[in-house]
């Protein structure tokens, strides 16, 4: 039954989000209930009016009783007309709210998660995921299932009040209803698994879309738009295909809820006729007893819907959950340490992978506190992975991370992050003004918004834009130089002085001038700061006290940067190039 | 905290005419006609031949079972049955049929903006959050189909039932029709206000609906700096209030619509109150037959179903109207200008000029002045210089990305801003700054899903990039999938993926934007060493700050401030002792410390 072959979910499991959600409404779930009841039961006492007053017509009653009777339909009518509209609206109003607080919460969750969510889910998937997926499932929630207890209630008080007029004509009336169920069973899943490729198509639809657009200079740059349009174009009819397909199943499932609702009818019409001609029915209660009938064909037909409905929604409830319920890489200890304001960081025999692929090795490495070091390495040998070690962005397979003698994982996660200052190797910047992406949540205030500017070497960058600060960056960052967004991801490193820096080579994109005020300004203002700094720029590397050099996930080397030249290694072999200063000179 | 509204396009007026939207969208469905049109006749049968059902039921009552005609019951129900029938086959071909034009349509709406998008200029990238883009392909498309499907077609049936119904019960008792009738209007006043009032709640619905998916983009692609910096609990409250803003927003049309709905249903009513009052009256005067009131009853019971399906689809309308407009707002974005095809194939045969060239990316601010360059063919230029001076600027310039708003760049003698961009493009391998991948395997990025470059010459190629060994430490070696922007592979991996990307197109003329700024030294060096024979007689321009990177150029040029500073070859520079000959001295400065 269940497609896919990772999946361990089954019925029950499936819906969880919305069964969750009605546990934390209790109340409300009640209220609701209550109210369907009511809404019901004025609905149906409207066809009994009108079986009083059409029989009374037949038997020749009094004018006046027949106005009295008129009015008490107007007065139920105006009760259902309210009714009908109250109750959708708060059911309108609770798929809304489920859809607002699921939202929240799941993203609130995926704001908590590692690499391994963004290597399975891409943007295009999360986004579709968390707007249709989810607003397929909040109309579920509760429009679906409240317009179905309303309908199972209908039906019920109908085939009550019909027992009550003619037991037999109700059982053949009704039983063909039991053909839906197996209709049902029948074709559920295959409803499931369409609609679970068509959203699946979807998601790859989105990301096609993302990729196209995030990389548009490439896109351009290569003359790709036709191969992308193509792409996009099978992909297109592929998902077509695969809406039809759910559309067929669904569509054989509302066709015969159909069915049997109308087979009710007929019933009544031919059977009840005839009783009616062998005087062991009522006129009246023909035509109550039709329009009962009459009034189960809506309900049958929300009954169907509400199958089909919720095959989509779990569907749906299963696209949400996978991407709640997958595991973020770290988990917060229950009680955190608070970490102490200084202390050396160690990593030990550490190895780390991700997923399969085994990316450091043993390593073992010492940042003491106020030091400054130096990590070198060939392309790909694991150092912004040790970072992602260091953050607690991810645990190591084996080995410990330590600051101030303590495993990393008892302190409090977010007090130990802010330990940290983090000049990334991308930028990664944000679609905000400058000063928001400087700033970052942290309101530090317009002076140290200078101070770190200044430090950053952004200053004269800043004066030349026409809104300085407040000038709007595109996604990214866009419209700043590649050397302007590193400048402004340093900026952001600074603010509050936090006690450990780490520049993932964060300056690759600047000019030898520029880094070189920068460092100055840096080792005059950060006396007592740890700083860890990746570069394959001999002139930062010269000055750090220690360094450690990497290759394929080892430490091969380590020293001070004259031991390690003195030394003709990997160090020596990776940057000799840049001190064959005759070479150069001889171009 | 966050910036609200950012983009100004974004505040576009809300505008657009029902009716322009709908010739607009008209040609994408008009082709399904062939489908659409035997759907609209299926539905106008099904929906015809239910109107029968009543009166079948008069005849039941009045005929046979009050002339105990058994017989005549039996043929009754018969007819009952053999019409049901009809109406279930024809629903479900008209649903499947409906359903796939609207699909099919949608999808062509679809590749249609999207083809458009990716044919506008890079400036409309540099303002649109990508977020937003995929709402506008996907979300506000989807809106638009049942426009075209469900809603014009349940729209003509119900207008249809309304009018076949009015005119069946006319023709029964016009007397007893009049007050039903009487009825209609304050409907088609309630309608036409609600429409009116709906539309704009339902774009800022679609706004923040935007707003919300590139919030997510955005906070995926950052998640890592959000987590250091344990800003967490700040996006999740823009979430929150994103999505807070949405609730409202759709509760208020909500609110709308059933203000509407109560007005049907409660017309409903009147009209029960009506008949049956009236129509009572007259049949216990004898004035008129139980069956026809009976008739009557069971038609006012329909009469309502199409209201509330019409009340239904201006609903949906409203919302798909608030779609049209953003997405024909993304239609008439101007495309990037297409210039003559130079006949045959485009060669580069002299030299690449940049004639006085001044650019700003807002049209106000100039990044660069006067740019005066010539690089000639087989020549390695060095573009060097302080970082924001508008290196890559130039690059983006003679890939034609922007319009140069003073003098001209020039390819031999074709201006640039004259030229066709796919033909530029063709002879140019560009490595931008920002390296980019795409989903997919390794081969199929390193050969641009370029189906007919063979495996081996993408193997060639990293090899020459020295990105190979590190491809076959990948379980799946050239088959491996890169995730989104490729960040299963390390930084400088990328770069070397995107090296060899433009190595693989073997270019007349290779644009290297600081493509191995994050690769170690060692490594580039092995790079420089294959490529030089590679460039033998290639024209280059390379960006780079690292100053080996650039060894083997021909002649070095110094952007400074958007301005050319000095240019010549290595010893020329140094012996000026301007700016590049500081830029040289500060970097090797390490090696005196030795
Ligand atoms: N898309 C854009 N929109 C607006 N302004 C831009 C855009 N891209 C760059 N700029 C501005 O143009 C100027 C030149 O930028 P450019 O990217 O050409 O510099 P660069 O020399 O390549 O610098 P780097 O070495 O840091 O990459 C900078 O001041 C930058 O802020
Ligand atoms: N999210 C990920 N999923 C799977 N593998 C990854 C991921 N990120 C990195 N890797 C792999 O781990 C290895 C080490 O990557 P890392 O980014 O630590 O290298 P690096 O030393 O920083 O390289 P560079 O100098 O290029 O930045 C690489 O081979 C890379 O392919
Ligand atoms: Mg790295
Ligand atoms: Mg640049």
């Amino acid at each position: 039954m269940d497609p896919r072959p990772d999946g361990p979910r089954g019925d029950r499991r499936s819906l969880a989000l919305v069964s969750r959600f009605w546990r934390e409404h209790k109340l409300w779930a009640a209220l609701l209930l209550v109210g369907s009841a009511l809404v019901t039961a004025i609905g149906l006492v409207f066809p009994y009016i009108l079986r009083f007053i059409i029989d009374g017509i037949r038997e020749g009653m009094s004018e006046a009783r027949l106005l009295w009777l008129v009015m008490l339909l107007l007065a139920f009518g105006l009760l259902r007309a309210l009714g009908e509209v109250v109750l959708p609206y708060n059911r309108a109003r609770t798929n809304e709210r489920f859809q607002w607080l699921t939202r929240t919460r799941v993203f609130r969750r995926v704001l908590d998660m590692g690499y391994s969510l963004t290597n399975r889910f891409p943007t295009g998937d999360v986004m579709e995921r968390l707007d249709h997926d989810l607003g397929e499932l909040s109309w579920f929630v509760c429009s679906a299932v409240f317009r179905c207890i309303v309908a199972v209630f209908t039906v019920l008080f109908a085939v009550g009040v019909m027992l009550s007029m003619n037991p037999f004509l109700t059982a053949i009336t009704v039983l063909p209803i039991g053909a839906g169920v197996v209709i049902w069973m029948k074709l559920g899943p295959l409803v499931y698994r369409r609609y679970r490729r068509w959203r699946e198509l979807i998601s790859a639809i989105n990301n096609r879309i993302e990729s196209a657009f995030s990389g548009v200079r490439l896109v351009k740059g290569y003359n790709m738009e036709e191969r992308i349009a193509a792409g996009f174009r099978a992909k297109l009819d592929e998902r077509v295909g695969a809406a039809v397909e759910t559309i067929r199943a669904e569509a054989r499932i509302d066709v015969f809820y159909m069915v049997i609702s109308e087979v009710g009818v007929l019933v009544v019409l031919w059977v009840g006729g005839l009783l009616v001609v062998g005087d062991r029915l009522t006129l009246g209660e023909f035509v109550a007893f039709n329009s009962y009938v009459m009034m189960l064909v809506g309900p049958m037909f929300d009954i169907g819907n509400v199958f089909v409905s919720g095959r989509r929604a779990q569907a749906g409830s299963e696209r949400v959950e996978e991407v709640e319920r997958h595991r973020p890489e770290v988990s917060r200890p229950e009680t955190g340490v608070v970490p102490p304001e200084n202390g050396d960081l160690e990593l030990s025999e550490v190895d780390f992978a991700y997923e399969r692929k085994l990316v450091l090795k043993g390593v073992s490495m010492k940042f003491p506190a106020g030091a400054r070091v130096g990590v070198a390495g060939t392309v790909g040998s694991g150092k912004s992975s040790i970072f992602a070690l260091l953050f607690r962005l991810a645990d190591p397979r084996s080995g410990t991370v330590r600051y101030a003698g303590q495993d990393i994982r008892e302190y409090d996660l977010d007090k130990y992050r802010r330990v940290f200052g983090y000049a990334p190797q991308e930028p990664m910047l944000f679609s905000d003004t400058v000063r928001n992406n400087i700033d970052f949540g942290r309101e530090a205030g317009e002076d140290e918004l200078k101070r770190v500017v200044g430090l950053a070497e952004f200053e004269s960058d800043l004066a030349e834009m026409t809104k300085g600060p407040d000038e709007m960056l595109g996604e990214r960052g866009t419209r700043l130089s590649g050397g302007q967004k590193e400048r402004v991801a340093i900026a952001r490193a600074l603010v509050g002085r936090p006690r450990v820096l780490v520049f993932d080579d964060a300056t690759s994109a600047l000019d030898a001038e520029t880094e070189r005020e920068l460092t100055e300004h840096l080792t005059g203002e950060l006396g007592g700061t740890t700083v860890i700094i990746v570069s394959h720029r001999l002139s930062v590397l010269a000055g750090c006290d220690h360094v450690y050099v990497l290759d394929s996930g080892e430490v091969k080397e380590e020293g001070t940067h004259d031991e390690l030249l003195r030394r003709e290694g990997l160090y020596w072999q990776l940057y000799e190039r840049q001190l064959m200063k005759e070479e150069i000179d001889g171009m | 905290m966050f910036h609200h509204g950012a983009m100004s396009e974004e505040d576009a007026k809300f505008t657009g005419k029902a009716s322009t939207y709908i010739r607009r969208l008209w040609p994408f469905f008009r082709r399904y006609l062939r489908w659409a049109l035997p759907a609209a006749g299926l539905l106008l049968v099904s929906g015809g031949l239910g109107l029968l059902g009543p009166i079948l039921m008069r005849r039941a009552i009045d005929v046979n079972i009050g002339g105990k005609d058994l017989g005549g019951l039996a043929a009754t129900s018969l007819i009952y049955l053999g019409l049901q029938a009809v109406i279930l086959v024809a629903s479900y071909f008209q649903m499947v049929l409906l359903f796939r034009v609207g699909e099919s349509g949608a999808a062509d709406l679809k590749q249609k903006v999207f083809g458009h998008l990716l044919d506008l200029p890079v400036s409309f990238f540099d303002k649109m959050p990508v977020g937003k883009l995929i709402s506008r392909v996907e979300s506000d498309t989807e809106a638009l189909k049942m426009l075209f499907t469900r809603t014009s077609v349940v729209l003509l049936r119900s207008v249809l039932m309304l009018v076949g119904m009015g005119l069946i019960m006319a023709l029964a008792n016009w007397k007893l029709f009049l007050p039903v009738a009487c009825l209609m209007p304050p409907f088609v006043v309630a309608f036409w206000v609600f429409q009116k009032k709906v539309r704009p709640v339902y774009l800022e619905v679609r706004r923040t609906v935007a707003d919300i998916n590139s919030l997510v983009a955005e906070t995926l692609r950052g998640l890592p700096v959000v987590q250091v910096f344990c800003q967490q609990w700040r996006f999740g409250e823009r979430m929150d209030d994103l999505n807070r803003l949405k609730y409202r927003k759709e509760l208020k049309a909500t609110r709308l619509w059933y203000s509407v709905w109560f007005l049907v249903d409660f017309g409903e009513v009147l009209g029960f109150g009506l008949v049956l009052g009236l129509g009572g009256l007259w049949a216990l005067r004898g004035e008129l037959t139980i069956g026809t009131l009976f008739m009557f009853v069971a038609y006012l019971t329909r009469l309502f179903g199409p209201l509330r399906m019409i009340s239904d689809q201006i609903n949906i309308m409203q919302r798909a109207f608030a779609s049209a407009e953003r997405v024909f707002h993304m239609l008439d974005q101007e495309p990037e200008p297409d210039g003559r095809r130079v006949p045959g194939e485009l060669t580069f045969r002299e030299q690449i000029a940049f004639d006085e060239v001044g650019f700003a990316y807002d049209g106000e601010n100039f990044v660069l002045n006067d740019i005066d360059l010539v690089v000639r063919r087989g020549e390695k230029v060095a573009l060097v210089g302080e970082t924001g001076g508008g290196k890559s600027s130039i690059v983006s310039l003679l890939m034609k990305f922007y319009r140069v708003q003073r003098g001209r760049v020039m390819l031999d003698d074709h201006d640039l801003a004259k030229m066709d961009r796919h033909q530029l493009r063709g002879v140019i391998g560009f490595v931008p700054q920002d390296v980019m991948m795409f989903p997919g395997t390794v081969v199929d990025n390193l050969r641009m899903l370029d189906d007919s470059v063979p495996r081996e010459r993408v193997v060639e190629a990293a090899k020459r990039a020295r990105i190979h060994e590190s491809i076959l430490r990948f379980e799946k070696g050239y088959d491996t999938n890169l995730v989104e922007r490729g960040v299963n592979f390390s930084l400088g991996e990328r770069q070397l993926l995107a090296f060899a990307r433009a190595l693989v197109f073997d270019p007349q003329l290779l644009i290297l934007d600081e493509a191995t700024s994050s690769v170690d030294p060692h490594t580039e060096h092995l790079i420089q060493q294959g490529l030089e024979q590679l460039l033998e007689g290639r024209t280059a321009i390379i960006v780079a700050h690292r100053l080996a990177t650039i060894r083997m150029v021909d002649r070095i040029v110094v952007v400074h401030k958007g301005r050319i500073a000095e240019q010549g070859s290595h010893e020329e520079l140094l012996a000026q002792d301007g700016l590049y000959s500081r830029l040289y001295k500060l970097q090797y400065v390490a090696h005196e410390a030795v």
